[in-house]
């Protein structure tokens, strides 16, 4: 009989799996932020609008959204969403990563919303009047002055919320998508070996940290700038 | 004979709301939404203690202490929480003895515990900002009027630190309610859970979906809510914020 492998050796035997699995972590995250990016600046800009009603509508719907937790979301868009769809005479089938990373988006777009608004309100009111002086209406005054202005101060909490978004992509394991934590899963049913639990779940954990930390670093070090 | 002819009604409009008329369900809901009261609970008690102790070493004078913290805060910051739930619950709970044939920790207290060391190193980060942000002349002031070092901390450095940072406890504490759902993950039957169950049973996922958005729009409106009015409560008139706009 062959002696059993060591804990360490078998993960590292996983390690291509494993990182394959971790790949779907970050392509779900990167997927939602862009789909967050584009739908929160949308919203965000309708909070600043020159109009009170649409201010209050987007200000609730951006809050609704950050209000609710990112699983209930996530099972709310995974189980609602159509398991395909038919767009420009196809049909396309919604794989369920693709449901996760849009699901997730939906609090993002509430948070980027709010990270937008935040921008626009710190920029000095003498900006807004020379805009208006310039015969600049709201709307080209938002694009060309305003916005512009407040980028620089949009990354940093746009890169934490980036972290958070790709940390949250572990939820997806609850609906049995094929990422990180799943393929360890599956791995270690195929074990039945308790020595095994503790480092195996400790690489998801450092693997994790390993991608987030340094990027949340980076974000405070903007911040302080 | 109201219950037949309300579900009668609600069927007819394409609503097959369960938790109405069946009182299994019903108490499955409930219970479900008791859970995660106190969930919610316990792991904000729980994650604040671990806060102030947290905030504490993050600001000690021993540079031990200050690691230690500065490790916690950071592995705990970084992390997914069902990573962590995971490695806690299958990984930590493996080792640990079987009093009269069952694990020492049940899943509930495991999803308390470690929700609480994940809110806590935010509320630890939160609170040390806020002691952070009293100004030095304050301080300079109390040590001029010959108080103790403890008596500042007590009369003056705490009272305004806290004040300081409500604002930001007050959305961790939020999330900490919202992160509850987590416990979904190791079968602790709160409302996500109970939902789940009731929707595998009855095949009204939509339904279900709809009043579970709901509940937990209405539980965390309330507890935001109750946050500001707090907030408003204790404020204090003069106290300005060097970064509130």
């Amino acid at each position: 009989m062959l002696p059993e492998p060591s804990p360490l050796m078998l993960l590292w035997q996983w390690a291509p799996a494993l990182l394959q699995g971790f790949g779907l972590n970050i392509l779900m995250g990167v997927t939602a932020m862009l789909v967050a990016t584009v739908f929160g600046v949308l919203l965000g800009s309708l909070q600043v609008s020159a109009r009170p009603a649409l201010r209050r509508g987007a200000g609730h719907l951006s809050r609704l959204l950050r209000n609710l937790p990112w699983l209930v979301v996530m099972f709310y868009v995974a189980y609602l969403l159509p398991y395909e769809v038919q767009w420009a005479g196809r049909w396309w089938q919604l794989p369920d990563w693709l449901k996760v990373a849009l699901g997730l988006a939906l609090p993002a777009i509430g948070y980027v919303s709010e990270i937008v608004r935040g921008g626009v309100y710190a920029v000095p009111s003498g900006q807004w009047e020379a805009a208006q002086a310039l015969g600049l209406r709201h709307g080209q005054a938002l694009r060309y002055v305003i916005i512009p202005q407040t980028l620089p101060s949009l990354v940093a909490p746009w890169m934490n919320l980036y972290c958070a978004v790709t940390m949250s992509t572990s939820l997806a394991n609850l609906l049995g998508v094929e990422e990180l934590m799943t393929t360890l899963q599956s791995h270690l049913s195929s074990q039945l070996r308790s020595d095994l639990l503790l480092p195996a779940y400790g690489v998801v954990f450092i693997a994790f940290f390993l991608y987030i930390y340094p990027l949340s670093r980076w974000a405070k070090r903007l911040e302080r700038r | 004979m109201s219950e037949v002819s309300l579900r009668l009604w609600l069927e007819q409009h394409g609503l097959s709301l369960s938790i109405v008329w069946d009182p299994m369900d019903r108490q499955r809901f409930l219970l479900g939404l008791g859970l995660t009261l106190l969930l919610s609970l316990a792991s904000i008690a729980l994650s604040l203690l671990i806060g102030v102790v947290g905030a504490a070493g993050l600001g000690s004078r021993q540079g031990l202490w200050r690691g230690i913290s500065g490790a916690y805060v950071a592995l705990f910051r970084n992390t997914p929480l069902l990573v962590q739930l995971f490695f806690f619950y299958f990984g930590v709970g493996a080792l640990l003895p079987l009093v009269d044939g069952v694990r020492l920790l049940n899943g509930t207290q495991w999803a308390i515990i470690v929700i609480a060391l994940h809110s806590g190193a935010f509320q630890a980060v939160n609170l040390r900002a806020g002691i952070d942000g009293v100004p030095r002349a304050t301080l300079q002031a109390a040590a001029a009027l010959g108080m103790q070092e403890r008596t500042v901390l007590r009369h003056i450095v705490l009272p305004l630190a806290l004040r300081n940072s409500l604002p930001a406890m007050g959305n961790t504490v939020v999330q900490t309610i919202k992160s509850t759902s987590i416990a979904y993950a190791i079968a602790v039957p709160e409302l996500l859970y109970a939902s789940n169950r009731i929707w595998s049973d009855n095949f009204n996922v939509a339904e279900m979906m709809q009043v579970l958005l709901l509940v937990w729009l209405l539980l965390i409106g309330l507890s935001s809510w109750l946050l500001r009015r707090l907030e408003y409560h204790l404020r204090l008139p003069g106290q300005e914020l060097p970064n509130a706009a």
